[in-house]
């Protein structure tokens, strides 16, 4: 079977980064289509039991996966998705890209020992779940971020016994589930399932300082942190950001004209809020030119956009090292309070000369 | 043909006994070098069967290694040395009948300083007095060809003839060939003991016994146990590890990458920065001597730190990449640290201590056996209907800029339609015919189709396999493995707390 679809907005993914871009969307009295490799809506929110709001305006394809994007610099893209054997061909004028993160891994942990099974990284263990799988009996998730504090709290509810290994050292307590702060894991025993894993202390980046204990488990789950997942870009002419792993956007989230990417597929958030923030963003107004780049300062871990052509506010979603109060706009000496080690802020960008470099720093 | 397999397959599942009672030829062992004598001998009227303890082929030194086929082995003269030089002259036909991946992206060996080019100049006549094609490359080409290769790089070397390929492609592409060439495969069967006589030997497993007329042994870091089964007591296996880790960056750089060995150890073997056949940035193998565990091929904490920082010197920027996988396999390296290829007694063959380069060596290995067999057996009647051509089973990756033809294959069959993983672009069907090859644990299906091997290692689909398999071979997702054994995945039901 062959459908063919012509359409304004295309949405590649619909968790939470997809959902609000689709309400965006319509808001700008769009009709967006969406699609989804899973066989429902809503992405790590489904997952994490969270409620979803489905927006009934937009065309909704889920069990639907898009298997490549022809670019068209004249802005007709050509899209092929597939689902349950049937041929989607779409053209589009606009693609969002929001196809989410995947975990670092195990390795990206530098975590070694034997691959026995029994080891999995947080978004395949909230899948398992959703199938009806638990992943092991006495599991040890080496985490400290959001999800890893939700996926423990779930896991408990299913009768596991969770022990949650994590670098920081305030965490509050989660029922049920053993905290073991300060420490990172840096090694796994067992040649056929999980046995063992190795506790090291930690300084707050999961470097381990002094191995400690051997800790008895038959699963490990990795939940460090993200990377962007742009396996559709792979074909088209962007830049990668080397800071994110994302593409270099501008302050309407566009890697090209024509293609925004947005949420976990733009840079490695840690936060939920920030991921869906960044679908409200794609239409943002162009009312002037300008060249405007941004350089991150050493003690930020990114920074998106990474550049400026032309609207009055820009949205500058930071992520820093821990222990910082501001963000300093190093050339015009702008300084701008911040709570949280990852966020967004709102900036003017009039105040900017139309071609210049602003380094962005965060200060104590 | 395919009913054929399957009916197998299903015997070696159900059955204690998986195999005809008398054959003529009993290879032990399916690793590359074993499937490649099997295929070679296939071209014979004989009758083979391929034992492996495993539950599928390849599970040891063959897909412990980096996919390299090799320029050259040093020393020229040793055996391992000469089957280098010789497979690597026979890969393109291979990839081209078996239908396997093959890029010969060349090797660049590059020195980062004046002691370093000296010796390049050194080595360089070295290899072209060997009758390996190499070329100096100068500065502003190397940093044309490489852009971003350490800025301090003086010159390189380039021998055009180094390679990679698919190891995972090849195991299957050499067992497809094999069966269909009426090669029978045994697999989790576990030779416990070796009665050789002259005429009729028989191997005993925990499968039941065999009759055969010849047993080659190429049981990889095991050969010296299998041996000794034979009284052939010459000889030790001492498995030298070597630790790999693949970084989730494709494309940094388009050559397999070394640097010049300015205190060159003997037994330090072709390490670099390595390409997967995706285009995927592969670093290693390092080196241990100590391997003692011949199972243990778990990794060590320091491997990161100590193969991130070999590489750097060569591609600076390896540092901030995000690593994807490391895994270590064991070089099955013997005592005299060459090949042992002979025929200590009527009726055995050792193909042992097959250590790097192994794979590249393979083909030759086969070739050279089948000679050793026909020195004994000068009656061999080659086979006239022995089918050279393999045919890659259809992929939906291999068929993205081809949108016609992908389309038709969808409109054949809906499944082609079904992407299991969408970082690799695996549908159901290739899942399926995985299955109905003999697959049947998470990691058979992995190796064999790719799926979960690429950005997101199986988060996205590791519960739709499980699935499939759990449906497909009408086992509870409570005894699936991922490697046999007990290496259980997941638990189907809810606990309860007490």
């Amino acid at each position: 079977m062959k459908t063919e679809i012509n359409s304004e907005i295309v949405i590649i993914g619909s968790g939470p980064s997809g959902l609000r871009a689709a309400f965006t969307a319509i808001n700008n009295n769009l009709t967006p289509i969406i699609f989804d490799w899973n066989s429902y809506l809503g992405g790590i929110l489904r997952l994490l039991g969270k409620e979803i709001k489905e927006p009934t305006e937009a065309r909704i394809f889920t069990n639907t996966t898009v298997i490549n994007i022809n670019y068209n610099h004249r802005g007709n893209h050509k899209l092929i998705a597939v689902r349950k054997g049937e041929i989607i061909n779409v053209n589009t004028k606009q693609i969002i890209i929001a196809t989410g993160s995947r975990d670092i891994t195990a390795a990206g942990a530098k975590i070694s020992g034997s691959r026995p099974a029994g080891i999995f990284t947080a978004t395949e263990a909230l899948r398992l779940l959703a199938e009806g799988y638990l992943p092991g009996k006495k599991v040890v998730i080496l985490g400290g971020n959001e999800i890893s504090i939700m996926l423990s709290k779930l896991l408990f509810s299913k009768g596991v016994q969770v022990t949650l290994v994590t670098p920081k050292t305030k965490i509050e307590n989660i029922t049920g589930v053993q905290l073991i702060q300060g420490y990172t894991i840096t090694h796994v025993k067992g040649k056929e399932r999980v046995e063992k894993v190795k506790l090291a202390l930690s300084d707050e980046n999961f470097t381990p300082i002094k191995d400690d204990r051997e800790y008895e488990c038959d699963t490990l789950i990795v939940s460090i942190g993200f990377k962007p997942l742009n396996i559709l870009l792979n074909n088209i002419p962007i830049t990668i950001d080397i800071l994110t792993g994302g593409p270099v956007v501008n302050e309407r989230l566009e890697a090209l004209p024509g293609i925004n990417v947005v949420g976990g597929s733009l840079a490695p958030f840690e936060a939920l809020k920030n991921v869906e923030q960044t679908g409200n963003i794609i239409f943002r107004e162009i009312t002037r030119e300008s060249f405007i780049n941004i350089k991150p300062g050493a003690n930020v871990k990114f920074l998106v956009p990474q550049k400026i052509i032309g609207s009055e506010q820009a949205t500058l979603f930071y992520s820093t090292r821990p222990g910082f109060q501001k963000l300093k706009l190093v050339e015009y000496n702008i300084e701008i309070p911040i709570n949280e080690t990852e966020g967004f802020v709102e900036i003017n960008t009039t105040q900017f000369k139309k071609n210049a470099t602003i380094t962005i720093d965060a200060v104590k | 043909m395919i009913k054929k397999y399957i009916e197998d397959i299903v015997i070696c599942i159900v059955s204690e006994k998986s195999f005809p009672d008398q054959v003529d030829i009993v290879v032990i062992g399916a690793g590359i070098v074993g499937l490649f004598i099997a295929r070679e001998l296939s071209k014979y009227n004989l009758k083979i069967l391929v034992v492996d303890k495993n539950p599928d082929a390849g599970w040891g030194a063959s897909k412990g290694n980096a996919g390299i086929i090799h320029a050259f082995q040093l020393p020229f003269r040793s055996l391992k040395g000469k089957l280098c030089l010789e497979g690597n002259k026979m890969y393109d036909r291979i990839a081209k009948e078996l239908d396997v991946p093959f890029k010969r992206v060349g090797l660049i060996i590059i020195s980062l300083n004046i002691l370093e080019s000296l010796l390049a100049f050194i080595i360089y006549i070295y290899l072209k007095l060997n009758g390996i094609e190499t070329h100096i490359i100068g500065k502003k080409k190397l940093k044309e060809l490489e852009p971003n290769v350490n800025k301090k790089a003086r010159l390189g070397l380039y021998l055009p003839s180094a390679g990679i390929i698919s190891v995972f492609d090849l195991i299957t592409a050499l067992i497809e060939n094999c069966r269909e060439n009426g090669v029978i495969f045994s697999f989790n069967t576990e030779v416990q003991k070796i009665d050789l006589n002259d005429n009729i030997s028989s191997v005993i497993t925990n499968k039941g016994i065999i009759k055969t007329r010849w047993i080659i042994n190429v049981a990889g870091v095991h050969a010296d146990t299998i041996a000794r089964m034979a009284g052939i007591n010459n000889f030790k296996i001492y498995p030298r590890k070597g630790t790999h880790l693949i970084l989730s960056a494709k494309n940094v750089y388009n050559h397999l990458l070394a640097e010049i060995p300015l205190k060159p150890d003997p037994k330090t073997k072709g390490g670099g920065a390595l390409l997967t056949i995706d285009g995927k940035i592969l670093l290693g193998p390092n080196l241990k001597e100590d391997t003692v565990d011949k199972e243990d091929t778990s990794t060590e904490h320091e491997d990161y730190d100590i193969i991130i920082n070999k590489y750097k010197r060569i591609i600076p920027q390896i540092e901030s990449i995000d690593i994807l996988v490391a895994y270590s396999g064991l070089r099955a390296a013997s005592n005299t640290n060459d090949f042992i290829i002979n025929v200590p007694k009527k009726g055995f063959v050792n193909v042992a201590g097959i250590q790097s380069p192994g794979l590249t060596a393979a083909p030759a290995i086969a070739k050279m056996v089948v000679k050793l067999l026909e020195n004994h057996n000068p009656n061999l009647s080659p086979r006239k209907d022995f089918k050279h051509i393999r045919k890659r089973s259809a992929k939906i990756k291999d068929l993205i800029l081809e949108p016609e033809n992908m389309i038709k294959i969808i409109e054949e069959n809906p499944e082609y339609g079904e992407i299991i993983c969408p970082c690799e672009l695996v549908s159901k069907a290739e899942i399926l015919e995985a299955i109905r090859q003999g697959a049947t644990t998470l990691d058979s299906i992995k190796f064999r189709t790719g799926a979960s091997m690429g950005e997101c290692q199986g988060s996205y689909c590791t519960p739709k396999i499980l699935n499939i398999l759990s449906s497909s071979l009408n086992i509870s997702p409570n005894n699936l493995t991922k490697k046999g054994g007990n290496s259980w995945i997941v638990i189907s039901h809810q606990l309860h707390h007490d």
